[in-house]
Parts: structure tokens; C-alpha cells; sequence
């Protein structure tokens, strides 16, 4: 399956809908990511425990052998999911501050909070075009940390925003590009 | 830095050990703040009260540091977040509603509070901040309806540390009979007045610091309502938020510390080495404008700019330090070092807590370019 279709589901449908799409298309493809751990849709023998986001549950796993490399296909695919994840985030951040007001005017008006949307932007754009490479984490990661910042303390309460940016945050975490121990 | 400095220091980098010890099972629910702040010696539970008030004074070495000064408590809840930024939030001298308690009680009271503070752990809470308006102070809309005998209470507060374990707290409403700055005004408000209720919230990290909802449906508040109560207003609000800035600042630091160190711990020689040569200076220029806001609002000129650059300077770092701690220990960090993925979210929550960055960011912007933000060019 296409890496901008996975994107484009993550970004349309969700997390989950994208991740059972991956398996579907790719059955021969191995879920595992670095240290055994790996993130599925649906039930899975090794659940470790549900990874909830902001529109249905994915399955955190551990498999035995932790040592054993990630499958790179399937780390490549992920990445993608995780660029439409993160753009879902900050199209969710967007609705949520056209919603709020800072003394009278919409948040989302004042200059300093869309320069960082646009900030954001730029990023996944940037991302979009070095799926993959050890640059790609970084950027991502930032744009999800940065839009969660603007959910402001209603991005730190239990809700779809910390769903969805705590999911990608494990979806980093299990999935980056790296070798293992690299210290 | 003052033998009392030292020794506070001291006292605090023990308890930090302690709190340490809790954090995971507080985080993930295992354990209760409550139950661990109930755990330690009751001279704990007495820090912050006036010194002549005191039954219980810390002492260490026959020394007894003071812990009343903003440059104190900043040191003291740098050193506190070092073990865990929650758990430092649950102890009940760590509450802004502490000072504003003692300007408003009455002798009376005041005995009454310090003796149940001196018996058993006592929070309290400070209630400004509301679910679609943040703590923008002057947006307001808890509203504090004068009456015969007593003021009526409406209104929602949200992100309120402590709310669900303290007996009162200080709640900020619009008086409905008064217009301006002084509309706004904080009333003492018990948590078993017929009307109240809090519940726990569930965030990201914190846990410790039991950030909750509170409802005030018709609550009564006898003798209070009049155009003139309270000394404060918003513009006590606003002191004690500048006041308390350089504390939240320590906080960040304490928990950016505590990053620093655990991924120092885990590397290698060379990459240490890179970590130490990025991190190492900046952790001591932000605790040296943490000490610069300090200083200068216990001599009195506190000012709001310099109180935002600490704050910044801390949540920046820490934030920085997270993130580089999660690249730092490689692929799967956040989930075979559960404590650093813990103080991530500490850290972020952090930030929340008496205005965001960009709001200081501007802060320190105006500060600057009316020359209050002394750095080479402003009058000192």
C-alpha cells in the first residue's frame, strides 16, 4: 500500500482505521519495532496494553526476542501513518483554538499562536519529503509537541488531543529510525 | 549561597529521595499523594507557616532555615522536583492560596488552620483558573452575587491543584455589584459548604498534584460581597501569580534536572560528555535568573518580566531536555525508562501553570523594551 494513502487515512480516519489498512494490505509484513514492542489494530496475543487515541484503540505489543530487528517496511509504512497522524493533530488544534477567545478576539487570530501552526506546517511539509530518514522523527515529533502545547491545558486532560499525541509520541518511541543502543 | 541556603538545600535533596521512591506508583496509581505525604515527619506538612507560628520548624544540624522568602521556596521546590514535580505540588505548603490565606483570615482563624496544619497534612487550594477562559484573570465569570446575609457563589474552576483533598481554598469571582479591576475578588470558600464539589482530572502527568475540577452551585459565603472586601483583587491575583512565577521556574528546573541527571547516568563516556557540554552551563544561567527573580521580589521590586524570564528560561530547558532525552537513550525510551517518559510529562504540564510561554514571551518582550528587564542596557 502507498505510503500517501496510509497518510491520507491516518489523516482522515484515524489511527486505527490506517493501522488495520497496513495489515490488510501487507499480512506478510512483521509489526515488530525496536525492543520487541510492537502496535497493531485489533486484539493481539501479545497485548501488552490498549493504546487508545482520539477515534477508537490500537493494540501495544511485546514480542519475545527483543533483539530481533524491526521489520523496515513496516517501520516505513508507520512513518507515514505517524505524518497524517500528526497533521490530524494540528487540524484538531486548529479547531479548537477558532473555537476559544483570548481578551475578546479568537485565539486562532492572534499572530503568535498561527505562526506556530504555521511553524507546524512547515514541518510536516519538510517531513513529507524525508519519509523515513533520521531527520523525519525530529520533525514530527516537534509538531506533535508543539501542537499539544497550543491545546494548552486542555491538551493535558484526558480527551482526543492527548490521545492522539500520546499515540504518536509511542509510535515514535517503538518505530524511529535508529539502530538500538546507539549511546 | 547562605548556610540557610545550604541547609534547606540539603533538607530538601532528602526529602526529593523520598518522593522519588513513590513516583512511579503515584503516576500510574498504585499509591495515593495523600498516603505518602501522610508518610513523612509532620514538620513537613508545617513548611511555609510563619516561623513564630510554627510547632514544628525543619531542623537539621541545630539549624532551622527559614522557608518564607520567594528565593526559599524557589530553592526549596528546585530541589523537591529533582525526586518529583507531582508529588512537590501534593505537599500542602506549595499551595498560592497560602498567602492570600493569611492576609484574609482572621487571628481566629488562622490559629485554627496552622494548629490543623500542625496535626495532620492540610491542603488548600487557590481557584482561579476556568475551563474556556484559562487563568486570563480579567475574563472571569465565576460570579459572587451579594445578598442579605451572605454572597452567592456560581461558577466552574478547572486545573486546581489540590481541589479534591483540601477543607478551603481561595476562589476568585466577579462581584456582581462592584465594576473594574476590583470586581474581580477572592473569597475563602469551604469544601463542605452545602454546593461545592471537585473532582480529580485526569492528566498526563502530575499526578501527584491532584489538578481538579471544582463546582460552586449556590454557594454561600457569609459576609462577604461587599464592593470594598478583600484587600487584593485582581491585582492580588496578579501579585501572587508574579510572586509565584519564579517558584513554577524552580519547579522546571528541578524536574529538567532530574532528566539531566538520569541520561547522564546512562551514557557512555563520549556521548556524556556531548550531553554535559549542551545542558551543563544552562542549568546554572536559568537557576541564576530563578535566584534574580527571587531576590527581587523579596526586596520588593518584583517585577512581572523578570519573574516570566525565569519561568521561560525553565520551562524552555526543561522541555529541550526531555525531548533530547527521549533521541538521547535511543529507540523505545519512553517505554524501558517509564520515569523519563514520566517527567516528560511532568514537564509539559508545567508549563501550564501561570500563563503560557507565549504569554511571557510577551511579558518579557514589554519588560524589556520599557527598560524594567535588567540585562546590560536597563538601569538597574
Amino acid at each position: 500500500m502507498p505510503a500517501p494513502d496510509l497518510a491520507r487515512t491516518a489523516y482522515a480516519e484515524g489511527l486505527p482505521r490506517a493501522f488495520a489498512e497496513l495489515a490488510a494490505a501487507h499480512p506478510e509484513w512483521s509489526p515488530r519495532g525496536h525492543r520487541g514492542y510492537a502496535v497493531v489494530s485489533g486484539p493481539h496475543a501479545a497485548l501488552l496494553r490498549p493504546l487508545p487515541t482520539d477515534d477508537g484503540e490500537l493494540s501495544l505489543c511485546r514480542f519475545e526476542n527483543p533483539d530481533q530487528a524491526p521489520d523496515p517496511q513496516w517501520a516505513l509504512a508507520v512513518a507515514a501513518i505517524r505524518l497524517g497522524g500528526a497533521e490530524r493533530l494540528v487540524r484538531q488544534c486548529v479547531q479548537h483554538l477558532s473555537r476559544r477567545k483570548i481578551q475578546g478576539r479568537m485565539t486562532l487570530a492572534h499572530p503568535v499562536v498561527r505562526a506556530h501552526v504555521a511553524d507546524s506546517v512547515l514541518d510536516l511539509a519538510e517531513a513529507r519529503q524525508c519519509l523515513g530518514s533520521p531527520g523525519f522523527d525530529h520533525m514530527v515529533d516537534g509538531v506533535v509537541r508543539r501542537s499539544l502545547r497550543q491545546f494548552g491545558a486542555a491538551g493535558y486532560v484526558d480527551g482526543p488531543a492527548r490521545r492522539l499525541a500520546r499515540a504518536l509520541d509511542l509510535l515514535s518511541d517503538v518505530y524511529r529510525e535508529g539502530a538500538g543502543d546507539d549511546r | 549561597m547562605t548556610d540557610d541556603d545550604l541547609t534547606l538545600r540539603a533538607i530538601g535533596r532528602d526529602l526529593a529521595e523520598e518522593l522519588r521512591r513513590h513516583s512511579l506508583d503515584v503516576h500510574e496509581g498504585r499509591e495515593s499523594a495523600e498516603t505518602v505525604v501522610a508518610s513523612l515527619p509532620p514538620e513537613f506538612w508545617c513548611l511555609g507557616m510563619r516561623p513564630d507560628r510554627n510547632p514544628r520548624p525543619l531542623e537539621r544540624d541545630g539549624k532551622r532555615p527559614p522557608v518564607r522568602s520567594c528565593r526559599e521556596f524557589t530553592a526549596l521546590m528546585e530541589e523537591l522536583c529533582r525526586g518529583d514535580a507531582g508529588l512537590a505540588l501534593a505537599m500542602p505548603f506549595s499551595s498560592m492560596s497560602a498567602l492570600l490565606m493569611e492576609q484574609m483570615l482572621s487571628e481566629e482563624q488562622l490559629e485554627a488552620h496552622y494548629a490543623r496544619m500542625a496535626d495532620r497534612p492540610t491542603w488548600t487550594f487557590f481557584a482561579l483558573t476556568e475551563p474556556e477562559r484559562g487563568s486570563d484573570a480579567g475574563a472571569i465569570t465565576t460570579s459572587l452575587e451579594p445578598g442579605e446575609d451572605a454572597a452567592i457563589l456560581d461558577g466552574v474552576k478547572r486545573y486546581i491543584g489540590n481541589g479534591v483533598r483540601a477543607y478551603c481554598g481561595m476562589v476568585f469571582a466577579r462581584n456582581t455589584a462592584a465594576s473594574g479591576m476590583f470586581a474581580v475578588q477572592p473569597v475563602l470558600v469551604s469544601a463542605d459548604a452545602p454546593g461545592f464539589s471537585a473532582e480529580r482530572l485526569d492528566t498526563a502527568g502530575l499526578k501527584g498534584a491532584a489538578l481538579s475540577e471544582i463546582r460552586l452551585d449556590g454557594v454561600e459565603i457569609p459576609n462577604a460581597g461587599e464592593s470594598d472586601a478583600g484587600p487584593s483583587g485582581l491585582r492580588g491575583a496578579m501579585q501572587t501569580f508574579d510572586t509565584f512565577r519564579p517558584c513554577v521556574g524552580a519547579m522546571a528546573l528541578g524536574a529538567g534536572v532530574a532528566v539531566y541527571e538520569y541520561v547522564e547516568g546512562e551514557l557512555r563516556h563520549r556521548t556524556r560528555r556531548a550531553w554535559q557540554d549542551r545542558f551543563a552551563h544552562r542549568i546554572g544561567a536559568t537557576r541564576g535568573l530563578i535566584a534574580e527573580a527571587a531576590t527581587a521580589i523579596d526586596a520588593g521590586r518584583g517585577d512581572g518580566s523578570v519573574s516570566s524570564a525565569a519561568k521561560l528560561s525553565a520551562v524552555r530547558l526543561a522541555d529541550e531536555l526531555a525531548a533530547a532525552a527521549v533521541a538521547a537513550l535511543g529507540p523505545a525510551a519512553r517505554l524501558e525508562h517509564p520515569l523519563i517518559d514520566k517527567w516528560d510529562n511532568d514537564i509539559r504540564g508545567i508549563e501550564f501553570m501561570e500563563g503560557t510561554s507565549d504569554i511571557q514571551r510577551q511579558t518579557i518582550a514589554q519588560g524589556w523594551i520599557a527598560g524594567r528587564l535588567p540585562i546590560a542596557g536597563a538601569a538597574r
